[in-house]
């Protein structure tokens, strides 16, 4: 394995460094292309579409995690905060800019998911994901079992791709290849 | 490895960042409505009789009853007392909601019934003369069935009750629309058909596509 040491200091290592991708690397591809899409999707749908953001913030609201009268604040800027950070995360992995900053970032996100998932299912309540906005892909609109199956396979995607360190059509190898040439 | 590892740590607190700050800036920009504002309070506290009087100009509902359709009469009995033990807390007053008796009062004023549940819910009964109108309709568009209402007009939302928040989202939607009389009959279909109040099987009329 070369070492970043090498690399800086051995005429022609980067290029090692940061050779062809490795099969994980071309594998990811796929993965990445459909964890972000969905991801994108799903704040594209909490953002802009018409009432988008407020279907959003009635779904934060029917978790029952913050109480409107006196935490309303807090449910506004969720209704915003998450799907902002998703936007960005999402678009990075598909991109390849940061990629497995932003896998993990989706990784995080993917296992509060979960834990908020089994809170409510625990809690009995009859509430809708809102995961995707107001679309539901793979899953009946009503919260259960389903959803998180649903995201812990979106989360083993994120580690896949957290744990390839070269990324096959990613932007952020370009800019390496640049730097070295 | 450490210092790799430790700058994925710091671009995925970069990208945390720059979200949280865009996110906090659109949410001060575009605001939404956590608490929808209250309705006016009825006439009465029990509303239960019928005693309220008619409005001067009450709406009249636009659907008749669908041919295929079921209805099943209140057998004739003008006040049905409350399903037992419904008592609302002052709070869910202060946020529209009603009983079932209160609910068959505006039933009498010719108000509008929403039906919020799923589409084999309604068909198999529902508040006669219902429309069903969830809440994924109000998704990027007005749905047709609300927009042809009045504004001013009484409206009465419901779903299965109980831990069911989808009746208060539908509410919270017509307010932004414009609606201001818009009340959430707390006990749900369920309480509605156990106090023996009119309902109805089938298609009825419900928003497309939901």
């Amino acid at each position: 394995m070369t070492r970043v040491s090498d690399a800086t200091t051995t005429p022609g290592a980067g290029r090692r460094a940061c050779g062809p991708c490795n099969a994980l690397g071309i594998v990811c591809v796929p993965l990445r292309l459909a964890l972000g899409g969905l991801f994108v999707m799903a704040a594209y749908n909490k953002l802009f579409i018409p009432n988008g953001p407020q279907l959003f913030s009635t779904s934060i609201e029917a978790f029952k995690i913050f109480d409107p009268q006196t935490q309303g604040r807090l449910i506004q800027i969720g209704t915003f905060v998450m799907p902002w950070i998703e936007l960005l995360a999402g678009l990075a992995v598909v991109l390849g800019v940061f990629t497995r900053a932003a896998a993990l970032v989706l990784g995080s996100l993917l296992v509060f998911f979960i834990g908020l998932i089994a809170s409510a299912l625990l809690r009995g309540l009859n509430v809708k994901c809102g995961c995707f906005g107001s679309f539901s892909p793979f899953c009946p609109e009503q919260l259960g079992m389903c959803n998180i199956h649903q995201d812990a396979a979106m989360l083993l995607a994120a580690v896949a791709i957290m744990a390839t360190t070269r990324h096959a059509c990613a932007l952020e190898r370009l800019r390496r290849r640049t730097i070295e040439a | 490895m450490a210092c790799c590892f430790r700058s994925i740590w710091l671009q995925a607190l970069a990208l945390v960042g720059v979200g949280a700050a865009i996110g906090l800036a659109d949410s001060m920009i575009r605001p939404v409505m956590i608490q929808r504002p209250p309705p006016p309070p009825l006439a009465t506290a029990a509303g239960a009789t019928g005693t309220q009087a008619p409005a001067a100009d009450p709406p009249v509902k636009p659907a008749p009853t669908p041919p295929g359709t079921t209805v099943k009469p209140p057998d004739g009995a003008p006040a049905v007392p409350p399903p037992a033990g419904e008592v609302l807390t002052a709070d869910l007053v202060a946020k529209g909601h009603i009983t079932v008796a209160q609910a068959l009062g505006l039933y009498g004023e010719q108000a509008y019934f929403i039906d919020a549940r799923r589409q084999e819910e309604y068909e198999a009964g529902h508040v006669a003369g219902s429309f069903r109108v969830t809440l994924a309709a109000f998704s990027g568009k007005t749905p047709p069935i609300v927009g042809g209402l009045p504004r001013d007009g009484k409206v009465v939302v419901y779903c299965v009750g109980g831990n069911c928040d989808e009746s208060e989202a539908v509410a919270k939607q017509m307010n932004l629309m414009g609606f201001v009389n818009v009340y959430v009959m707390h006990a749900g279909f369920p309480g509605w058909k156990d106090a023996g109040h009119p309902v109805e099987t089938g298609p009825g009329v419900q928003e497309e596509g939901h």
